[in-house]
């Protein structure tokens, strides 16, 4: 092992700073082979994490766009990914922040939005299973339930799909899992008076609001 | 020369041609993708290449290429020429794909989930009786041309939500109407007997369109089920259908225009395919809601500067095939009637106007295209007189150039109480109610409000009870048996 822990830090945070893929997975790869699981730990906290908070920074500071966070957070995940497989296998994996299952509700097929939430999610910490689009009432439900999921967040753009996000909801109730849940909409069509309306948790605006609303969900 | 008007020239012929071409080759190389077995089954019918690609929600996914011969056929047999019409012949807008002037419309925007409330300002969902005071008022206003049914009511069975909407709409306005036709494609021939009902017939409703359809592919060049359906249901039935191109830079097309364009372009030829395979020489509108996303919070921005470019560019493509359009000039992403909602409408909508635009649909729009406003659609008549008056240009000609005139006058005289003021006064120099021309003194004694205030007051005059435009006694009692017989089959359905 030539680089110190820190060394690797260092260059995990600077790779996802300046939306290198290539540099973050390549540290991800070296610490796998030579890190011990705990210094691992370190990595992703004082590494990649470090990295995304200063480009999230960045974002609130409106010096970077969107669609720049959009990368840092999939680079994040990649790198992750290579990480977490090695944390796993020794038991040592971070809990996540929360469990997120996510999806455009049925009838409606507008992936963007959503895709933007689920990688800004991840970035932050969260697991989030991403059910896709046009998705039934009773597949998110039941997902929710097998995944012992926290949040289900529902996706919808069109303002004729906007009822299927209260079927969500009335289903929940209507089996009696409303309580096992919070649950956050989002998308064009809906919109905090649509969420009060539906009984809903909460709404987000735009992606970056959504993963605040999550965070806020998460402490209850 | 009598009249010099302005235009805008953004794209020149070459340009033109490298779109095309890049669509071309879009459709053929990248193809687009089809959530319709039945679809598919007509297009393979017709020779065209489909491959089973994917399923979504147990339905599969069909990805179909259309060649360039196929896709310049249809630019021939769509027209080039045709009218979209009232219930009143008065409200007829003859459209024209080489676009000829006065053949520039202007209308409401349409299916917003919010309204802000006129009397208290609140925002909150909108509602059926929202939606009969837009189509009054838009009835009521003279510079709007069509009503875009404005508002997606939340307090109506979902199932039926469009004929509620066409009821309501045939009901209060004798404009041409725009909308998405039906969510549920077992709901149309209930909408089509409806118009029908209204227009004395199915062979006047075809004669005389009383509505049009929007129809929206899913950027990138995906067409949903219902869409793709409605499109050729449609064409079949000899009724126009704007294929309204919504793409937003950066998120579902390139973030660069061209590339935008390109995919819009594209968008659009592949609707226009479908219509003309399905019916040669149906009625379609090349339509374009193509803008940027904000770089900030992912949202679409419709009063970006881009958002007009493109409104310019996809006008332009459309001239290029001669087939009339629609564009989203005049929209604003500013969220109460301010200053940002004035300059964006006015700028962008004087870039799709003045590039020939035939179908402008935003008035009373405001935080993109969520929400409406009935005192915005005061404001927004005014701005469209404004934009009118600039597309008429200037009148050159011996009478209007006046140098007899001027000769006559000399130095140091006046021209206030000549004749020739007199004559041309009112066709020359425009008027306006809302915005303010007076002095201090006269702003306050006319009460000191603000351009909204005035809307507003303006607003509540116009919406005065009474119906303006009656339908025939017993039509408004048909539609609603329509509608009950509608809902009987979903309930049955169920």
């Amino acid at each position: 092992m030539d680089k110190t822990i820190r060394e690797l830090a260092a260059e995990a945070g600077q790779a996802i700073i300046a939306l290198d893929k290539m540099k973050a997975i390549l540290v991800a790869e070296e610490a796998v082979s030579g890190l011990a699981p705990a210094d691992l730990l370190v990595l992703i906290e004082e590494g990649y994490r470090a990295g995304i908070t200063v480009v999230g920074e960045r974002f609130g500071r409106k010096e970077v766009f969107l669609p720049e966070l959009v990368v840092a957070a999939d680079i994040l995940k990649s790198s992750f990914e290579i990480v977490e497989k090695v944390l796993r296998a020794s038991n040592m994996a971070k809990k996540p922040l929360g469990r997120v299952v996510l999806a455009t509700v049925k009838g409606d097929l507008h992936d963007i939005g959503k895709t933007m939430v689920s990688s800004l999610l991840t970035a932050k910490g969260f697991e989030v299973i991403d059910l896709g689009i046009d998705v039934a009432a009773e597949i998110i439900i039941g997902t929710a339930l097998d995944a012992r999921a926290d949040i289900i967040a529902l996706s919808a753009l069109l303002t004729t799909t906007i009822g299927a996000q209260q079927e969500v909801v009335q289903n929940l109730e209507e089996a009696g899992f409303r309580n096992k849940f919070k649950v956050m909409i989002g998308g064009a069509a809906s919109s905090k008076e649509w969420a009060r309306t539906i009984g809903a948790d909460a709404y987000g605006a735009d992606a970056a609001e959504a993963v605040e609303i999550a965070v806020d969900l998460m402490r209850g | 020369m009598p009249r010099l008007v302005p235009r805008i020239e953004l794209l020149d012929s070459e340009a033109k041609e490298r779109i095309h071409q890049a669509s071309l080759s879009i459709l053929n190389e990248t193809g687009i993708l089809i959530d319709s077995e039945w679809i598919a089954d007509l297009l393979k019918e017709k020779g065209v290449r489909c491959q089973a690609s994917g399923k979504i929600g147990g339905r599969t996914l069909w990805r179909v290429w259309f060649a360039g011969d196929l896709v310049t056929r249809a630019l021939e047999t769509a027209p080039t020429r045709f009218t979209l019409c009232g219930r009143d012949p008065r409200f007829d807008l003859a459209l024209d794909g080489e676009g000829s002037a006065g053949s520039v419309f202007f209308g409401s925007l349409g299916s917003a989930p919010v309204v802000h409330d006129l009397k208290t300002g609140q925002r909150r969902l909108g509602t059926l009786k929202d939606l009969t005071e837009f189509a009054r008022l838009t009835q009521q206003l003279d510079n709007l041309d069509f009503f875009h049914v404005s508002v997606m009511p939340s307090d109506v069975p979902k199932s039926v939500v469009e004929l509620y909407r066409w009821k309501a709409t045939f009901e209060n306005t004798a404009k041409h109407s725009i909308t998405a036709a039906v969510y549920d494609s077992r709901n149309l021939p209930f909408l089509l007997e409806m118009a029908a009902l209204v227009q004395g017939g199915e062979e006047e409703l075809r004669r005389r369109p009383l509505f049009t359809a929007t129809e929206c592919p899913i950027a990138p060049l995906f067409f949903a089920e219902r869409s793709a359906e409605n499109i050729v249901d449609l064409a079949r039935a000899g009724l126009p259908v704007i294929i309204y191109s919504e793409p937003f830079a950066g998120a579902s097309s390139p973030v660069t225009l061209a590339g935008t364009l390109a995919v819009t372009n594209a968008e659009a030829l592949a609707g226009i395919t479908l219509t003309q395979l399905a019916n040669p020489g149906a009625p379609v509108i090349y339509g374009s809601v193509a803008t940027t996303m904000d770089l900030y919070s992912g949202n679409v921005s419709f009063g970006s500067p881009e958002t007009g470019l493109l409104s310019t560019a996809t006008t332009e493509m459309a001239r290029f095939y001669r087939i009339p359009n629609q564009t989203c000039g005049g929209r604003t992403d500013a969220k109460q009637s301010d200053c940002q909602a004035g300059f964006e409408k006015q700028g962008n909508l004087l870039f799709s106007a003045l590039a020939g635009a035939n179908l402008n649909n935003f008035g009373g729009e405001l935080e993109s295209n969520y929400a409406v406003s009935l005192s915005q659609l005061v404001i927004d008549d005014e701005i469209i007189k404004r934009v009118r008056r600039s597309l008429e240009g200037i009148s050159l000609e011996a009478e209007t150039l006046a140098q007899e005139l001027v000769d006559s006058i000399g130095p140091r005289g006046q021209y206030l109480g000549q004749k020739h003021t007199l004559d041309h006064m009112r066709r020359e120099i425009s008027v306006f109610e809302l915005s303010s021309k007076s002095t201090y003194e006269g702003w306050l004694k006319e009460g000191g409000l603000s351009i909204t205030e005035r809307a507003k007051e303006k607003a509540e005059k116009l919406l005065q009870p009474g119906q303006t435009v009656p339908l025939e006694k017993g039509l408004v009692e048909e539609m609603a048996g329509i509608i009950e017989r509608a809902e009987r089959m979903h309930h049955e359905n169920r």
